[in-house]
């Protein structure tokens, strides 16, 4: 591996702090990074937690599951009174409604990572919340159409100033990820519940528990573990009605409950450590000891170098964060903080394809678009179209895993021409407006091809559409 | 060519305008509780409105090769009298529109010429405007004509969801905006980016590995060898070819509409237009190929649809400086169909010698665009000839019918 000789005053490392490891630079950004690019990025794990304004309004997840036992009510009364079609009539209308829920968070998802002065902070979120990835679908998950975005708020930026084990407890037991995966119909097959029911085990949530959240698929869990674990959470669901065993069952309407009757009893064993019987705190007390295991610290210091040095994430940096991440109990600042630490990023010959939310992102900070402009309303909105064109609509991944984050995911040739066609589209709308030698000189490293091209474009919004196709802008 | 109406309808940016914009479109026309046309059978009209936006150069299109002034004016442009499919003595096809010549010789197409509509000025948007207002000057009412003639075609619209016109494109043109709802479609293909804009990417992307290979791979797939060894864009192809799919699939569908209204972009030639070969001819090409596959499509309905083809205005007479053409006046229109009353040229011949010319520069309309219009209208939808004149094309007396059209 190369050796560092960065110097953090260097022009380049504010470029590098603000398109790398940030969302991409606005004009005039620069200024205020390169005095101290690292302590410009270090300061922002400081408020890491706080929601962006545009956030501050969103209903709580509980507000939007308390609505979804009503209206299963509704229907059910409706079949009885109106029948099928009346039925079909009224899920029409919700559906259309939930969509039309899902395209304002999409909207204001993205408004929170153009405005926002915390960009570092703000890809953190993203990377976390695609880790732990929650997918939009129908039917009785329909809900989660309401509760995804609420769900990265209240599960994962609260807890990115803590540690990995609480940031893991509350994204495994948080409605949105109990329903995407399934575990509010897992039942233990010996327990009151599962033998009434005759209903048993799902092992969906466990296995991605261990296989994508901690350990990773080489992490050494058997099948054995996956349903020992699973068994260890049965019970664990969410109070989406009103029901008469409250007593007995605690919990508040459209929040994590813990369905004793529901729960398998007995001591169970996860990678050779036995947890006894404990109610809800079994689960957790596997999910304590996974959450510091060795292999999860490797886990998911692979993951992070990925996303922050390259496609194929240098060993050397891997041990460096999986080691802060043992040494430092899994403090999630320290990890952050390890990140901007990394020689490895600070060297130019490391690079990653932006994604497409990245690039769009990136491209209406680069055309200084915020809240405040007029207009910019509708701007945001269209935007969740064209997430969907470029297959990039956030919580609609196809699987578990998340997005994938590598340039040859991102980068073929028909989804090249996708992003050059936009940009050309987007620059013929806005772009005569901006000077685009000017704005490359604001926003990226100087490169005089790029300059050149750029004083030879023959309009406006050539040049601007030339510089925002650029290879240089689409890296970070 | 093979139908693909499945995959052409199933992309994402489509939309209905309309309380049925999230609903999945095509096919559930018929099956969604409250949602039902009045019963149609295979055999109701279909009309397909093509509008060329930027200004076909009519007379590269259909030349009037008996014309002895042609070939002094048109230079470089002019294809070789030998390569034009002949229409008659006087006047040739581009050899690009080897689809329409043979509808041509079945019977099957009009081709009109020298044919403007009332809008003398050369502004492309004004233009266009009047085109699908309807009316003599520009911006004079905020609905167009083919949008106030739903409520006269008797079929039920508007407050279900549904309606018996269609935009088939990234907008609801002028032509369809207005009182009346209609649906309307949208394809997943963005603008293409300009040829100079992509040469300067490619040199930019040279220096990226990853994404110089991969620019230039995408630029080879989408170039494909045409016909007469003439180059055409297939992306460029694709996406026009993605509207005629589409129309043709929500035509074809009983329950679907009964009007769609096209769009092609690009007709603005000012430089570098080419004769046989180059830009203009890769245009004719995906034209052609589009209405070849509009036939094919439809093919069931063929004999019960009419497609007409116009564009804002016709391009200068003479080659510019720039070795293309300016905007002009008189242009040429299509009209094609399974019954239209096909295989002669429409219209009176001006001539081109100069003191022909409209001020000296253009080809000099002798059809007005509205009387094809209304011509349509009456003769092939049966709407009554006192609505078409009072609400659809008012003040249009100058703008006769057309006996024997369709």
């Amino acid at each position: 591996m190369p050796a560092s000789n960065t110097s953090d005053s260097s022009e380049r490392a504010g470029y590098i702090a603000g398109n790398h490891f940030g969302l991409g630079l606005r004009p005039g950004e620069l200024r205020y990074i390169n005095s101290d690019p690292r302590g410009w990025l270090k300061s922002q794990l400081d408020n890491i937690e706080n929601l962006p304004a545009s956030l501050q309004a969103l209903p709580d997840s509980s507000f939007a599951l308390i609505a979804d036992g009503n209206w299963r009510r509704e229907r059910r009364d409706l079949m009885q009174k109106g029948g099928q079609a009346a039925v079909m009539e009224a899920q029409r209308d919700k559906n259309l409604t939930d969509n039309k829920i899902f395209q304002q968070h999409t909207s204001l998802r993205l408004q929170a990572a153009v405005d926002t002065r915390q960009p570092f902070a703000e890809r953190l979120l993203r990377f976390w919340s695609n880790h732990f990835t929650v997918a939009v679908s129908g039917g009785t998950k329909a809900v989660l159409r309401r509760i995804a975005l609420p769900y990265e708020n209240e599960a994962i930026r609260s807890k990115l100033a803590g540690d990995f084990e609480s940031l893991l407890l509350s994204v495994e037991q948080h409605p949105a990820m109990l329903i995407y995966l399934d575990n509010d119909s897992s039942f233990g097959p010996n327990s009151p519940a599962g033998r009434r029911r005759e209903r048993g085990l799902n092992e969906n949530l466990a296995r991605e528990v261990l296989e994508l959240h901690t350990l990773g698929v080489d992490g050494g869990y058997k099948q054995a573990d996956v349903t020992s674990l699973a068994k260890m959470i049965t019970g664990w669901t969410v109070m989406r009605q009103e029901r008469g065993d409250r007593g007995r069952n605690p919990g508040k309407l459209g929040e994590f409950r813990f369905l004793a009757s529901a729960h398998e009893p007995g001591q169970h064993s996860l990678l050779g450590k036995d947890y006894r019987a404990n109610g809800a705190g079994q689960g957790e007390a596997a999910l304590v000891d996974v959450a510091h295991h060795p292999a999860t610290a490797r886990y998911v210091a692979t993951r992070l170098v990925s996303h922050f040095v390259a496609d194929t994430p240098p060993v050397s940096a891997i041990d460096k964060i999986a080691m802060v991440f043992m040494e430092s109990e899994g403090s999630l600042p320290a990890i952050h903080a390890a990140l901007v630490d990394l020689d490895e990023i600070w060297q130019a010959e490391y690079r990653k394809l932006k994604t497409p939310e990245e690039l769009i992102i990136s491209t209406l900070r680069a055309m200084n678009l915020n809240t405040q402009n007029s207009g910019s309303t509708q701007v945001f909105n269209s935007m969740s179209n064209t997430l969907s064109v470029f297959n990039h609509l956030p919580f609609t991944a196809t699987s578990p895993a998340g997005w994938p984050d590598e340039a040859e995911h991102w980068g073929s040739p028909d989804a090249l021409v996708k992003r050059i066609e936009w940009v050309n589209q987007i620059t013929q709308n806005f772009g005569n407006r901006v000077d685009a030698e000017q704005l490359a000189a604001e926003i990226l490293p100087e490169n005089e091809s790029l300059q050149l091209a750029l004083r030879r474009a023959e309009s406006r919004s050539q040049g601007m559409a030339l510089l925002l196709a650029s290879p240089d802008f689409q890296w970070r | 060519m093979a139908k693909h109406k499945q995959s052409s309808i199933d992309h994402q940016r489509r939309r209905l305008v309309s309380s049925l914009a999230a609903a999945p479109a095509l096919g559930l026309f018929g099956s969604l509780p409250g949602l039902s046309f009045a019963a149609t059978d295979g055999g109701e009209q279909r009309f397909v409105l093509v509008i060329l936006r930027g200004a076909m150069d009519g007379l590269a299109a259909v030349a009037p090769y008996g014309d002895s002034e042609l070939a002094g004016l048109r230079g470089s442009l002019l294809t070789p009298q030998s390569e034009l499919l002949k229409l008659d003595s006087f006047f040739g096809l581009h050899p690009a529109f080897e689809n329409l010549h043979e509808m041509y010789q079945s019977s099957q197409a009009v081709i009109c010429h020298a044919v403007a509509s009332p809008y003398r000025e050369r502004s492309h948007f004004d233009a266009q405007n009047v085109l699908e207002i309807g009316l003599e000057q520009p911006d004079q009412t905020e609905s167009g004509w083919l949008n106030r003639c739903v409520p006269l075609l008797g079929k039920s619209g508007g407050s279900d969801g549904n309606s018996p016109a269609m935009a088939i494109g990234q907008a609801v043109p002028d032509v369809l905006k207005g009182e009346s709802e209609v649906a309307s479609w949208a394809p997943a293909v963005m603008p293409e980016p300009s040829i100079s804009t992509m040469q300067k990417l490619q040199q930019l992307y040279a220096e990226d590995a990853f994404l110089g290979t991969r620019l230039e791979q995408a630029l080879m797939a989408n170039q494909v060898v045409g016909r007469n060894g003439m180059t055409a864009n297939l992306r460029q192809g694709q996406s026009f070819g993605v509207l005629v799919d589409a129309a043709a699939a929500f035509l074809a569908d009983a329950s679907g509409p009964s009007i769609a209204v096209l769009e092609s972009n690009g007709w603005d030639t000012h430089a570098n237009q080419g004769a046989s070969q180059g830009q203009l001819a890769g245009k004719f090409c995906e034209l052609d190929w589009g209405l070849a596959r509009l036939k094919s499509d439809l093919e069931k309905t063929w004999n019960n649809t009419a497609v007409l083809v116009v564009t804002e205005f016709g391009r200068t007479a003479a080659v510019n400086g720039t070795q293309g053409t300016d905007h002009g006046t008189g242009g040429a229109a299509l009209l094609l169909g399974g019954s239209v009353k096909g295989g002669r040229i429409q219209g009176q011949w001006p001539g081109l010698a100069s003191g022909n010319l409209y001020q000296g520069r253009d080809l000099a309309p002798t059809t007005d665009m509205r009387s094809l219009f209304k011509t349509v209208l009456r003769d092939y939808l049966q709407l009554p000839q006192v609505n078409i004149e009072s609400e659809l094309f008012p003040n249009s007396a100058d703008a006769p019918f057309i006996a024997n059209l369709v």
